[in-house]
């Protein structure tokens, strides 16, 4: 027997000696990003639409115009160093000194290509410029100037945010184009691989391991100082936590609020953290009873304590009381309908319901908490409410068919101007099959005529100041009338070493690569 | 023989053949929006009715069914809305990192599992029997979520023996594909850098792995061994003088195996498609993994296929057992 247990002995040892071998591969300046990769579909411009996809692509293409670092109301130049506006046409003069990451030139021509390319291929993402008219034969590329002709004369705020958005990427004609497969505009290829001008390159992306991006040195603006990034593929927030405090990642990208505390607490970690311009709603169904009685509805959001949601949710947000969210122009702090259950009460006994009535309230699993407490705060005024916790994908189904009494869901503006949250949430003239905007307003079977005119005319007023009351206006129609009680504005939390700096990040997620530092 | 060789292959089929068509109808049946869900939130109605267009989801399901099965008989399931490749060529590059893992698992379970188990039996109810129920029940109870994170942080955060997760370190490129087993093509291509990063990235989730199993291959040896040692045959052999080695070995050992190799294919089952948890934990880009991206975001040809190549494995190492019986037990007759 003493052999045998010699035997394990060996074994043991044997493993031990082989564990100790620990890879240990020499570096540059790497950053190194712990993050859940699987949300990313593509890494083409004309069909990334997820954050964590654009939040790549703004570094690897240069957009025509963007915003300054930090924030996501000012405009500034981008591979295009100016722009004007006349009537319903917009033209930009393109830089001449950019050059994408093989040394090509950036043109004109390419710019122009690109825009092109997006109308055409018709992807997820492609509405944001398609919603002005532009199509294939609007863009037209004259010496160094891309004139753009839409089908009205839009707001120049408007149109410029949603320039910024990183559908509008510049990618390299001759790469494209010598990657064509089928009838694809090299749409397989540049999934995978990059062509554009941008502070970096993508080098290579093993799916669900890592993606790894090199400086690219033919860049225009500002050199980084990094000479790679890499972002490695941690699916699970406990592990992105332990390798962030352990050294091996430098940013750990998805953490839960109940790990924000423990990084803060570490020396050598700290949190960045910003409010985005994403938010929980509550929303009603406008042609149910009794929701379609605007007295229930108001008596539902005088009945609900946001901020009692903001503690139970537990930190990473921000109240927020109507669809325009902070750090976005034409921002309204006011509430219609504060926390007030005696109200709600009155409320309800004037609509007829004096002793509430009962409805189910759906949310997709990852809101199960805001259900709660929203639950609880009905309940207390008399309404029972059924709580019913499915997953987000069968939510959706139900949702699109008008088919939920009562939801609770999310909602992320695709770019920064009110009128990416006005269509969703205001615009509605019809809940017929004929409507020409089918989102959130309309899939809670709510129309308002009134309100989608002032939605309507908002996108077309050229003076800034002019639209902001305008949308102010209609932020408190909306809050008196609609179907909706923002719950909380959402913001991101990072965990970051110490070592890392200048990482900014404005409310749509942007990061400009090229100005982060690292010791 | 051959006629039971037959029979089992007929059962196999008809098994493929029923966890395909309950797959296709479930996911079909359940209140979801596939395409909705791969779009997001935001995107247009426009937009989703085009997708389902080019996507034959507006076809009657019988027709869609029809398809699928033309499909799958061809090893063809489609693109995958979420990866936008084929699913066969996803699951060539996912499905060998589980095949990898669960190998090294499994061969960690059956170098540590058996020996164990024998010494508790010969050493029933003393101390070396104690401290492996202790180890084996530690084994069945833990949760692989539980045990993957105590792992990391030991191993990893606090001796720093492994990398906390992964399937090679950033900076290493797989080798040149011929198996996707990395360590054997690394060994082909004799890059043993890359051998030796990817031993290492296998060892958290495989002594994870390896220890669940280890702990039913441990148990049922040991309860297996004790059966045979009370057999007369045994006390036969001890009463004619054989050492206890011998004894133990060459005629306890033998004929307690047959139970232990069930367990063995049942757990190489259960590697092969239950290791979700530990390769979410450990970031390994395996089949299970991509299975369940694939659920959560509905893509629909993707939940098939995996659970298809899943079905087929498991059925396979059901099968291979059974015809192993009949190699170790000559009375075992078809």
């Amino acid at each position: 027997m003493f052999k045998k247990n010699n035997l394990i002995l060996i074994f043991t040892i044997t493993l031990l000696v082989t564990l100790s071998f620990t890879t240990g591969v020499a570096q540059e300046k790497t950053l190194i990003i712990g993050m859940d990769t699987s949300p990313i579909v593509s890494l083409d411009p004309a069909k990334a639409y997820e954050f964590e996809g654009s939040w790549i692509l703004d570094n690897v293409y240069d957009k025509l115009v963007r915003f300054k670092p930090g924030s996501a109301s000012e405009i500034e130049a981008g591979i295009a160093e100016s722009w004007e506006f006349d009537g319903n046409t917009v033209t930009f003069t393109i830089r001449d000194s950019a050059k994408f990451s093989n040394g090509n030139p950036v043109d004109a021509e390419a710019v122009a290509y690109s825009l092109k390319r997006v109308a055409k291929l018709a992807q997820a993402p492609s509405w944001v410029i398609t919603q002005f008219g532009i199509t294939e034969d609007s863009i037209e590329a004259i010496d160094n100037k891309v004139k753009i002709t839409m089908d009205k004369a839009y707001s120049p705020t408007l149109v410029l945010a949603c320039m910024t958005y990183s559908v509008t990427g510049t990618v390299d004609p001759e790469v494209t184009e010598s990657n064509v497969k089928e009838d694809d505009m090299g749409m397989a290829y540049l999934s995978e691989s990059s062509a554009g001008s941008g502070p970096f390159k993508l080098v290579s992306w093993e799916r669900n391991q890592s993606l790894v991006f090199e400086r690219n040195e033919d860049y225009w603006g500002p050199k980084p100082e990094l000479d790679k990034i890499v972002i490695v593929d941690i699916p699970e927030s406990s592990s992105q936590l332990l390798q962030l405090k352990g050294g091996s990642i430098d940013l750990a990208w998805n953490l839960d609020n109940d790990q924000i505390p423990d990084i803060e607490e570490e020396e050598d970690l700290y949190v960045v953290a910003k409010p985005q311009f994403k938010l929980i709603y509550l929303a009603m169904n406008g042609q149910l009873t009794p929701t379609d009685n605007i007295l229930v509805r108001n008596a539902i959001k005088s009945a609900i304590d946001n901020d009692a949601i903001i503690k139970a949710v537990g930190g990473g947000s921000t109240p927020l009381h109507s669809f325009v969210p902070e750090g976005m122009f034409a921002y309204y702090d006011g509430d219609e309908f504060p926390y007030n259950p005696d109200r709600a009460k009155e409320l309800l006994k004037e609509a007829g319901y004096p002793d509430g009535f009962e409805t189910t309230l759906t949310v997709p699993d990852f809101l199960s908490t805001e259900g709660t407490v929203v639950k609880a705060y009905l309940d207390q005024i008399g309404i029972k409410t059924n709580l019913e916790v499915i997953a987000y994908t069968t939510l959706l189904g139900k949702y699109r068919k008008q088919g939920l009494d009562m939801v609770i869901a999310r909602w992320g503006a695709d770019y920064a101007d009110p009128d990416a949250n006005a269509k969703p949430f205001a615009h509605s003239r019809t809940i017929g099959d004929d409507a020409t905007v089918k989102q959130l307003a309309w899939r809670n079977a709510y129309a308002n005529p009134a309100m989608t005119d002032m939605v309507e005319e908002a996108a077309f007023i050229q003076d800034r100041e002019e639209r902001e009351k305008v949308y102010i206006e209609l932020q408190k129609k909306w809050q008196k009338e609609s179907v909706f009680e923002p719950l909380y504005q959402m913001s991101i939390q990072l965990g970051l070493n110490k070592e890392v700096g200048n990482f900014i990040l404005n409310e749509l997620t942007q990061t400009p690569w090229e100005l982060i530092t690292l010791k | 023989m051959l006629k039971y060789l037959m029979k089992r292959l007929l059962l196999f089929f008809i098994v493929i053949f029923g966890v395909v068509t309950v797959t296709f109808f479930l996911s079909h049946v359940i209140p979801a929006d596939p395409v909705g869900a791969i779009l997001g939130e935001n995107a247009p109605q426009e937009l989703i009715e085009k997708m389902e267009r080019e996507l034959g989801l507006d076809l009657p399901l019988g027709q869609q069914y029809s398809r699928y099965l033309k499909g799958i008989i061809n090893w063809d399931f489609g693109i995958s809305l979420r990866t936008q490749k084929m699913v066969a060529e996803d699951m060539r590059v996912y499905f060998p990192a589980t095949l990898e893992l669960a190998i090294f698992a499994l061969i960690i379970a059956i170098i540590f599992g058996i020996p164990i188990g024998v010494i508790s039996a010969v050493k029933r109810n003393q101390l070396p029997d104690s401290i492996s129920r202790v180890f084996s029940l530690t084994g069945i109870s833990m949760p692989a979520f539980w045990l993957s994170l105590l792992f990391i942080l030991v191993l990893y955060y606090h001796l720093k023996l492994i990398p906390a997760g992964g399937r090679l370190s950033s900076g290493i490129s797989p080798p040149q594909l011929v198996t996707g087993l990395y360590l054997i093509d690394s060994l082909i291509a004799r890059d043993y850098i890359i051998f030796w990063d990817a031993f290492h990235h296998l060892i958290g989730p495989g002594l994870v792995l390896g220890w669940i199993q280890m702990a039913y291959i441990c148990r049922v040896t040991r309860s297996s061994m004790l059966e045979v040692l009370n057999e007369e045959y045994i006390r036969t052999a001890r009463v004619k003088g054989l050492k206890e080695k011998v004894v133990i070995y060459r005629h306890a050992f033998k004929n307690a195996l047959i139970p232990v190799v069930t367990m063995i294919g049942i757990s190489f089952g259960y590697l092969l498609e239950g290791s979700v948890l530990t390769e979410t934990v450990f970031g390994y880009p395996g089949l299970g993994r991509y299975a369940v991206n694939s659920f959560l975001s509905l893509d629909l040809n993707a939940v098939i296929g995996s659970v298809t190549l899943i079905a087929i494995a498991y059925a396979l190492s059901n099968l291979i057992v059974d015809l192993l019986y009949a190699a170790l037990d000559p009375r075992i007759k078809y």
